[in-house]
């Protein structure tokens, strides 16, 4: 989802409620271009399983220097910007410094995609309430936002006290 | 030497620590409307990060916010990671670096065979023909893929642009 959303944001598309009004061809394009790639990945998939289950069997040490390859050139054929290069060597190790301490890595990439439009949104409603932060729980909509935010942090904890407290007294009772 | 793993396990989260708080006094910097969204994401990491420094704790309120908070972790044993050892670690980070660092050089029409020849000769242990063949045969597809079929100018580097 999250690779998804980076792409809409690199074509141009904000992802949110305007996308189907602002996009409509281009999302509607996407619907019959996804129920078509679903169709041929199918009918390729089956006639490709044998070849390509193949692939596994490449020796690694031919694999690294090829994905490296290829991860570079698509990260400055993407810009052509030079600088991309050293930024998808400072992300790489990033990313791998955070599976070697296990760090989730998902909830980054997510920040990264989203990032702007909350931000942008952020100083919109800042502006608008010229600078009071009572516009965030001030209105109906909003409160009732927030507390769903509080409640989807809340709960995972929530519930899991709750089942161990259930545990705890199941033998006894 | 005894106090080596409590090193280990909370560098990470000082270091990060040490990271946002540069950020943070960075984000000081701006004025004042440009610096809201930069310190909540700073001080939203402080928190994190004082978080993630109480679960790594041995104590019973650190052992109950990593099964909270992080269960998966909690679960993890770090086997697999603490087997990797750190020179490994840093010959492969190197050969990575020491790539780009060719690529932004000389370009990528040098450094695509050049890293494969090299990479798969001296890390990959093949023989000389094969490294030889294989770092011809895969940058000329990269080559057509990119500049022929696609019509992308791959970067040429500073010493050839």
């Amino acid at each position: 989802m999250a690779v998804f959303l980076g792409l809409l944001v690199l074509h141009g598309m904000q992802p949110g409620p305007m996308m189907l009004l602002q996009h409509e061809t281009e999302i509607f394009g996407l619907i019959l271009a996804l129920t078509a790639a679903s169709i041929l990945a199918s009918v390729i998939g089956l006639l490709m399983i044998r070849p390509l289950a193949a692939i596994t069997l490449i020796d690694g040490r031919i694999m690294v220097p090829m994905v490296v390859i290829i991860s570079l050139v698509g990260a400055y054929a993407t810009n052509t910007n030079p600088g991309d290069i050293v930024i998808t060597l400072g992300f790489g190790l990033l990313g791998y410094l955070m599976v070697r301490l296990d760090y989730p890595r998902l909830t980054l990439v997510i920040a990264l995609v989203l990032g702007e439009l909350a931000e942008r949104s952020f100083h919109q409603s800042m502006m608008i309430s010229r600078g009071d932060w009572s516009i965030f729980v001030g209105r109906t909509v909003a409160a009732i936002l927030v507390a769903l935010i509080v409640l989807s942090l809340a709960f995972p904890v929530a519930k899991a006290l709750w089942q161990r407290r259930r545990a705890a007294l199941g033998p006894a009772s | 030497v005894s106090t080596a793993p409590h090193v280990r396990r909370y560098a990470p989260p000082l270091a990060l620590a040490l990271v946002t708080l540069a950020f943070i006094a960075l984000s000081y910097g701006y004025s004042p409307a440009s610096r809201w969204v930069p310190l909540i994401v700073g001080y939203t990491t402080l928190a994190l990060v004082a978080l993630d420094l109480l679960s790594r704790s041995e104590t019973r309120a650190g052992r109950i916010a990593l099964r909270y908070l992080n269960p998966s972790c909690a679960e993890a044993t770090g086997e697999s990671a603490e087997a990797v050892r750190l020179r490994d670690e840093l010959t492969a980070i190197g050969w990575i670096a020491a790539f780009t660092f060719a690529v932004l050089v000389v370009g990528f029409l040098v450094a695509m065979p050049l890293y494969m020849f090299l990479f798969m000769l001296l890390q990959g242990r093949f023989g000389l023909v094969k490294s030889a063949v294989t770092a011809v045969v895969f940058p000329l597809g990269i080559w057509i893929t990119f500049e022929v079929v696609l019509r992308y100018e791959i970067y040429r580097g500073l010493l050839f642009a």
